[in-house]
């Protein structure tokens, strides 16, 4: 019995240096983003390429990491493997909800999304229960919008949840396209306009009709942590997206020609997207305390916040209506 | 026995081929009803080719197998072979379902009572009464060619292909065997085809003996004074030349 | 020390290990500065399963992948039954379905998703032809495996009763085939429920409610880290339940019985 707990203790003593072996013992800073790819991430492709964040902070390594979706940025940011995630205010809410260290540094964009349909369905009243929607996934900002909607039209919020279908961006278009029984796609651009661009398809809610207003669709996210244990770097971080910002709205075209690079598309449509008018690049955090109060009221939250400084940094731009 | 009956299968110049090697070259030979024949000869003599030609199982390369008249092509159900190999039961059926197994499922539809009556007859005649709830695993080899025999039996058909089903026996289970193999014989009066290359098995057994060798039929031998040690001397005579 | 080691020798000893492990958990989850979030208290699991028993549709959830597994498992040995017996029957065709089987085979049912949403869309049937893929092949496999190694004096016997082929199939090749058909079904089980809870954590609902893949789905967007464990108990509950009590029932009423394990 006595080997055994030998064996048990030295288990505990490899899982717990494990967990915590990701620490840099190194003097040089470090941090870590989390990339993400399209339009409403223009800035963060920016910063990157230009090399913003290594010229406002000299010496720094950034390590951008790849990922694919929201919960996966979040998980890695729960295990410390992340200090920065870009994503939209209701996946961070739950994050906060469920007692994440993290809060909001800055705003990022806002693109056009909405509700895309076939024909056949003119508005949310024609949705049936042999219709699916598909988006990202429950708890995304296209959910919580399709759930505003359907508390306005129908004063039931989880109305459509039994309709939901899980499916990327991508597979999203394939699947509404396809023609199968996915009838309706809560999408972003770009994959919102080459949905509406083909015959057959047009949009029956946009997210601001749903949300009642403008908001940010993409706010950037760090750990308390390296708020708290490397302020010099999260400074940086604040300063370098707002340059990329500035950047991107005074130099449209140059911006265009250096995503290129990095999306699948031409330079005209890349500056056709960046100069919408419904597409705004900007640091300050919109919508936050409307989504909030909206997810506690449905019961995807547990709790609102009441105080501002809760949620977001102090410093961070913030608009409230 | 001594009353000469009919002819129940007639052998016409019967030849076969494996890999362009004659097995058999122009065999000829009748067997009467019930008689009971051994089939001896060397390893590789061609002794299991000439049965399974009997049995339908494979075609000739010449000549013909004829079964109370008509050509022999295909395995038929009135002349049952039994294997050498323990694993002819099924393993999934007790003693009793592996030899009720050919009347359940013979497109003659037995009736219940028939099956009931038949499948008792012959668990008896194989004195394998106490056993008929075991599952072969559970039984020693000379059990399983018993239920092997008794399966092949029950369907009363008219020639029992017996392919040396006591070759993996030990001497006194083969015996015994033997010894309840000669009062089936004589209970039933089927006719019987049965290859062996023990000299002593065949002499004790049959009471026609064919000795093959080199694809032909070397001899054929009334066997009326069994066992004799004569007889012994003078079939190894033929068998090693 | 003999007497421990005892312990570890019975036929219990499964769950003697499970409680170690509990036991184990717990200790990391309260003495170890895990973040809850990551490693929740075996109380916060216990907590969560008995909410999403009650308040939530957790059983509702279970018994619709189950069905789903069945249907699929059923559509599999069906389609592996007809094609493993026609190869056994003809040459041409089993060169075919070796054909199918060394394409099919190696590819996950998960990389077939792109097309599968294209083709059959994203529902209930989108899943099951996932899991009827995840069954099919190594079910043939070892279908094909299992005639094979059928004594070729079984086939001898059916010919001398002159039984007709399907006769021979059903009386004798499927019950001397058995070892193998029960290891397929075990293989295919196991394929079918993984094919199921990754393909649902893929699609989502599907069928309204969704299965128990689309439960821990929602608990992983929505951070629920208690709920996403108390899902995985259940999947490990239900996946015992079935290897104890279906699976080694069949086994000791069948190769067990016959000598044949």
């Amino acid at each position: 019995m006595k080997r055994f707990g030998i064996i048990l203790s030295l288990l505990c003593l490899v899982w717990i240096t494990g967990c915590t072996a990701t620490k840099n013992d190194s003097q040089e800073k470090v941090i870590r983003i989390a990339e993400q790819y399209g339009i409403a991430y223009a800035p963060v492709q920016i910063m990157k390429d230009q090399g913003i964040l290594e010229k406002n902070y000299p010496g720094i390594q950034v390590i951008w990491e790849q990922m694919s979706n929201t919960t996966a940025i979040r998980e890695a940011m729960v295990s410390n493997k992340l200090d920065v995630g870009f994503m939209a205010i209701p996946p961070f809410l739950i994050g906060w909800d469920n007692g994440m260290d993290w809060k909001i540094a800055t705003g990022l964009s806002s693109v056009p999304t909405g509700l895309v349909a076939k024909d056949e369905i003119q508005s949310l009243q024609d949705i049936e229960n042999d219709d699916r929607i598909a988006l990202p996934q429950p708890g995304s900002v296209q959910h919580i919008l399709l759930a505003m909607a359907c508390k306005k039209e129908f004063n039931d919020p989880k109305k459509m949840d039994n309709l939901l279908v899980t499916l990327s961006h991508p597979d999203g278009m394939t699947a509404l396209l396809a023609g199968n029984e996915i009838t309706a796609h809560f999408t972003s651009t770009p994959y919102r306009e080459a949905e509406l661009a083909t015959t057959g398809y047009h949009e029956i809610l946009t997210g601001e009709e749903a949300f009642g207003g403008d908001f940010s669709f993409i706010v950037g996210v760090t750990t308390k942590k390296l708020h708290d244990e490397n302020p010099e770097v999260y400074k940086a971080f604040n300063q370098s997206v707002e340059e990329a910002i500035l950047f991107i709205n005074e130099n449209p075209e140059e911006a265009a020609e250096i995503l290129t690079k990095y999306y699948d598309l031409s330079k005209e449509d890349i500056l056709k997207y960046l100069t919408a008018e419904d597409t705004e690049y900007s640091a300050t955090v919109k919508g936050i305390k409307n989504f909030s109060d909206f997810m506690n009221e449905t019961d995807y939250l547990k709790k609102s916040y009441t105080s501002i400084e809760e949620v977001v940094w102090e410093n961070t731009d913030y608009a409230e209506y | 026995m001594g009353i000469v009956m009919s002819v129940i299968i007639k052998i016409s110049n019967l030849s076969k081929l494996y890999n362009d090697r004659s097995i058999l070259k122009n065999i000829d030979l009748t067997i009467e009803t019930g008689e009971f024949l051994c089939i001896i000869g060397p390893s590789g003599g061609g002794k299991s080719t000439l049965l399974n030609l009997i049995g339908g199982f494979i075609k000739s390369d010449g000549g013909s197998v004829s079964f109370q008249g008509e050509t022999v092509n295909k395995p038929n159900r009135e002349c049952i072979m039994v294997f050498q190999e323990f694993d002819q039961l099924f393993p999934w059926k007790t003693v009793q379902e592996n030899i009720e197994f050919p009347l359940k499922n013979d497109p003659h539809h037995y009736s219940k009572t028939e099956i009931a009556a038949l499948t008792g007859t012959y668990i008896d005649m194989v004195k394998l009464h106490e056993f008929k709830d075991f599952y072969p695993h559970q039984l020693s080899g000379g059990m399983k060619q018993r239920t092997a025999i008794a399966r092949a039996l029950v369907t009363t058909p008219k020639v029992l292909l017996m392919d040396e089903p006591f070759g993996s026996l030990d001497i006194l289970t083969k015996t015994e065997l033997q010894d309840t193999m000669l009062e089936i014989w004589k209970k039933t009066q089927t006719t019987i085809v049965f290859v062996t290359h023990d000299v002593r098995e065949a002499l004790h057994l049959a009471d026609q003996i064919i000795i093959l060798g080199d694809g032909t039929v070397q001899q054929r031998i009334e066997n009326k004074t069994k066992d004799s040690e004569e007889r012994v001397k003078e079939i190894i005579g033929f068998l090693s030349p | 020390m003999q007497n421990i080691k005892a312990i570890f020798l019975k036929p219990y000893s499964k769950y003697v290990w499970i409680g170690i492990m509990l036991i184990a958990w717990e200790a990391i989850a309260k003495l170890t500065p895990v973040s809850p979030l990551a490693f929740p208290s075996l109380e916060a699991v216990v907590a969560a399963l008995i909410n999403s028993i009650l308040t939530g549709d957790i059983l509702l959830q279970m018994l619709f992948s189950l069905g789903l597994i069945f249907v699929g498992l059923v559509i599999g040995v069906l389609l592996s039954f007809v094609m493993s017996a026609l190869s056994v029957v003809s040459p041409v065709f089993e060169s075919f379905v070796d054909t199918c089987v060394s394409i099919f085979h190696p590819l996950p049912g998960i990389a077939l998703l792109p097309l599968i949403i294209l083709w059959i869309g994203t529902g209930s049937k989108a899943i099951l032809f996932i899991i009827v893929h995840s069954v099919l092949w190594p079910m043939i496999l070892n279908m094909t495996a299992g005639f094979k190694s059928i004594p070729v004096v079984y086939k001898k016997i059916g010919q001398n009763y002159e039984f007709s082929n399907a006769k021979i199939i059903f009386k004798i090749y499927i019950p001397a085939s058995m070892p193998y058909l029960i290891a397929g079904l075990k293989i295919g089980w196991a394929r079918a429920w993984r094919a199921s809870i990754s393909a649902e954590m893929i699609f989502g609902a599907s069928g309204g409610i969704g299965g128990i893949g689309w439960y821990i789905f929602n608990k992983r967007v929505f951070m629920d880290t208690a709920g996403i464990f108390a899902g995985l108990l259940v999947i490990i509950v239900v996946g015992m339940l079935v290897e104890d009590f279906i699976f080694s029932k069949i086994e000791d009423r069948t190769v067990k019985k016959w000598g044949l394990s």
